[in-house]
């Protein structure tokens, strides 16, 4: 079954690529700066339903250029928003699988059971690089629906975009050690816990949608410093688009993101901004 | 539990009718709780404290040449509008309308002028620090006022009462200043007669007074000040409803700035709200942390504060500010105090009636709010008996409107 | 040197050393006062806080006065990061607070602003040889 899925899968992407243009060697481009900004790939964007009416797909590309961006991660309540824009620029859309029907059923989808069908059947049509992103605390993670979407994964060899405590965390990586977890909000939890959880984990990713303590006035905190200096390879940005006005936030927080990323040396601040969303994307859709 | 409390308000209020006959209105029962919490919201009017960063403040003759001006058309472009076309004394100091569109469309409501001295922050985004230099925004936006400071110099100084009124309030030529320091002379004498805009209090305030004092002697059961159906409202804005998170102190407000789930877009793009509302005060000239600050040379407040910096002491809250993911698109929470005169209400004005805010916060759209922890705003799902009595609390809350009166005698000699 | 002259210096070289000691004392020695807000230690640190008034007020800036010292007696002079949460909500103050050393162990910090009811956890964190030493305060407003 996994063999078949995956061997649809990599038909599907086949066909996605051949079709929407050499997705894969701008996965792998080396980032060039456009009018001097350094490149950006922002892990955390929803486009849901009422941000699609509200912001059309030319619109939100618009915006998302406007903002620097080599890539964006979206994930969307329906998916059809992200479908919407992945058709819209294939080249800058990394398509990520919510498993959302709609905005509102953040703590109901991991009890509807009906959520893992909708799931493989999406996942067998379309092209995603992770799931998620999802939320999730402490045991739920270990229901039958989150234990079939971290299968899922596995089998589509994806990531899981996963915003919970560091116990749900955990508890996945029990189910599956060769998860490949990029933890949303880098779990609200502060630099050292998420340290500890870096180290324990080596498949485990993290974002900082959301997050600001790391940097005040454009100087990086001495504490995420060293979490970063530690980690470079593990860290990456976002914004988090959780309602239509949100996406005219990108441009916003892309300006902030290069103030204080400006404050590291530059192999980091690169590794942060871009690449190390490069190498996820570029893992997940090989 | 909110059951229980549902079925105690909803068994409370099939009693109510019998209550509401008799002359005398009972006090309800409150628990410690609920009185700190009553107590936690007056007293009012609030002791009069000077604005330090006007050196203007609290000056007699400056609230009668500020009362002037703020009825003064000559401050706009063209004559067009005075402070008081939008501001009006007969509407709380407010338009009554949505979005104002006499000059050209804007995107925030006009709000109320009430109780406005000695506030942290000022407009919907919090783009001033002090009421001076929130007076001066209007004068320098295209779609308001648009003051041509050049032409009005001119005006002014050719008007001789002006001039001289001017000069016996503030000791300065008109005609010598740039128009930099005619702008923020002009403000703060705008500011001074605004600091006089006040509600007295209301009945709130006298059931409050009476609920405090009965605490301190024996307590009354009978006569209260507030209906029954009106505690019944109180009891939901300081208990269930947690309205108190945001809307707190004798100001019924926290000075600060959140998000409820209003709609920020505008007619053209987006209205950020606290978040440029920052980033314009880090660049505002005009801020505490300028040059304009009259408390600036206050050095010794300064130590006690620890500030061994340059930074005046009032303007500390200003200095120490971050700027937040979580401010895009904040607004402030603004003050309940004769909140039944104030309609529209929101940021936007897109809220008609006190009712319409109540069913607002009834059904919140959680979704559109950002939690991580336990929820600050969470959907009240009230029942139309709860409604009510909300709205009848909240009406409670309006106090006498008092203002400054014109007190010619003061320039009897330029006249 | 005849001897009333000589219990003249020996008497001036007593005070001096009784004045020197003094001195010394006072600057070196970290002493803790009596009924602050928090007094407590910490690790190798003893700490005292205490807020610019009580009850405090819900919107308002405050500021504190700290006086921080290592349990050897010596004075604490490096950096204090703070911040303030409300764990319940996971969310801080919208302000970032500062402080300055007065004297060697005693700072003023200011920026505290708490906007909501509720419990509140004001943290503050100090570095020594020794590593990062975490000092939290739990209070309800």
């Amino acid at each position: 079954m996994k063999s078949i899925n995956k061997t649809l899968k990599s038909v599907s992407l086949l066909g996605t690529l051949l079709f929407s243009g050499s997705f894969l060697q701008s996965v792998h481009a080396e980032a060039l700066p456009s009018a001097g900004l350094m490149p950006l790939i922002d892990t955390h964007i929803h486009y849901s339903h009422d941000a699609v009416y509200s912001t059309p797909p030319k619109k939100a590309i618009e915006i998302l250029r406007e903002a620097g961006l080599q890539k964006a991660f979206v994930s969307s309540s329906s998916d059809k928003g992200t479908q919407l824009l992945y058709a819209e620029a294939p080249d800058l859309i990394v398509p990520v699988l919510r498993p959302y029907r709609k905005r509102g059923e953040t703590s109901t989808w991991l009890h509807d059971e009906t959520v893992p069908a909708m799931l493989e059947e999406l996942l067998a049509n379309n092209t995603y690089a992770g799931i998620g992103e999802f939320h999730v605390y402490g045991k739920d993670a270990n229901l039958p629906v989150i234990r079939r979407t971290v299968e899922l994964a596995s089998e589509y060899g994806i990531f899981l975009h996963l915003h919970g405590d560091s116990d749900a965390v955990e508890y996945v990586f029990e189910q599956d050690k060769d998860a490949r977890i990029l933890w949303a909000h880098s779990g609200f939890d502060n630099p050292e816990d998420v340290a500890v959880m870096l180290e324990k984990y080596p498949n485990l990713t993290a974002d900082l949608a959301f997050r600001t303590s790391h940097a005040y006035r454009g100087k990086v905190d001495e504490d995420w410093r060293k979490l970063f200096l530690a980690y470079p390879d593990r860290i990456m940005i976002g914004t988090d688009t959780y309602t239509p006005e949100r996406w005219y936030y990108v441009v916003d927080h892309a300006e902030w993101s290069r103030t204080w990323l400006a404050d590291l040396p530059t192999d980091v601040a690169e590794q942060i901004g871009y690449k190390n969303a490069q190498n996820l994307a570029a893992w997940a859709l090989k | 539990m909110r059951n229980a409390i549902k079925l105690c308000i909803t068994l409370c209020l099939v009693f109510l009718p019998a209550v509401w006959a008799t002359p005398d209105n009972e006090t309800l029962d409150y628990d410690t709780h609920e009185l700190a919490f009553i107590r936690s919201l007056g007293p009012w009017p609030p002791v009069s404290k000077k604005d330090e960063s006007n050196r203007f403040s609290q000056q007699e003759d400056a609230i009668e040449l500020g009362r002037q001006l703020f009825f003064d058309r000559r401050l706009s472009l063209n004559n067009t509008s005075s402070c008081a076309d939008c501001h009006q004394p007969d509407l709380a100091f407010q338009d009554g309308v949505a979005l104002n569109t006499a000059l050209a469309p804007l995107h925030r409501n006009t709000t109320s002028l009430l109780n406005l001295a000695n506030r942290p922050w000022y407009g919907w985004g919090g783009e001033h620090d002090s009421l001076w230099s929130q007076s001066i925004r209007p004068m320098l936006a295209t779609a308001e006022m648009h003051t041509d400071l050049s032409a009005l110099q001119k005006v002014l100084s050719q008007d001789s009462f002006f001039q001289c009124a001017f000069q016996q309030t503030t000791g300065l030529n008109l005609a010598d200043l740039t128009q930099q320091d005619l702008l923020v002379t002009i403000g703060k004498l705008l500011a001074s007669y605004q600091e006089t805009i006040q509600s007295g209090k209301s009945r709130f305030d006298l059931f409050r007074d009476q609920l405090v004092d009965a605490e301190n002697t024996s307590p009354s059961q009978k006569n209260a000040i507030l209906t029954a159906e009106e505690q019944v409202g109180l009891k939901i804005f300081i208990g269930e409803g947690r309205c108190t998170f945001c809307h707190s102190g004798a100001h019924f407000s926290n000075g600060e700035f959140g998000d409820i789930g209003v709609s920020f877009f505008t007619a053209n793009g987006i209205d950020k709200g606290r978040y440029d509302g920052i980033k314009a005060l880090r660049t505002d000239p005009y801020s505490l942390l300028g040059r304009y600050n009259d408390a600036t040379k206050n050095s010794n407040d300064a130590k006690e504060q620890g500030n061994t910096e340059t930074i005046p002491h009032n303007a500390l809250r200003t200095s120490h500010l971050q700027l937040l993911h979580r401010n895009w698109g904040e607004f402030k929470v603004p003050s309940l105090r004769n909140v039944g005169q104030t309609a529209p209400y929101m940021h936007n004005g897109s809220i008609s009636t006190l009712m319409d805010t109540v069913d607002f916060y009834s059904e919140l759209d959680e979704e559109r709010l950002h939690a991580d922890g336990e929820k600050i705003l969470r959907p009240l799902h009230l029942t139309p008996i709860e409604k009510d009595s909300l709205q009848a609390f909240l009406l409670s809350l309006s106090g006498p409107i008092h203002a400054a009166q014109e007190k010619p005698s003061l320039f009897s000699q330029c006249r | 040197m005849p001897w009333t002259q000589l219990s003249r210096a020996v008497f001036l070289r007593a005070v001096l050393w009784l004045l020197s000691l003094v001195v010394t004392n006072t600057v070196m020695a970290c002493t803790l006062p009596a009924g602050s807000d928090i007094n407590r230690q910490e690790g190798e640190f003893l700490i005292s806080v205490q807020f610019d008034k009580q009850p405090l007020e819900l919107g308002a800036l405050h500021s504190i006065q700290a006086i921080i010292c290592y349990a050897s007696g010596q004075a604490y002079t490096g950096e204090i990061k703070a911040d303030a949460i409300m764990p319940a909500h996971n969310h801080g103050m919208n302000y970032q607070p500062s402080f300055t050393m007065t004297s060697p162990g005693h700072y003023t910090g200011t920026g505290f602003v708490f906007h909501m009811p509720g419990l509140w956890r004001l943290r503050l964190t100090l570095q020594s040889d020794n590593g990062k030493q975490l000092i939290e305060h739990d209070f309800v407003l």
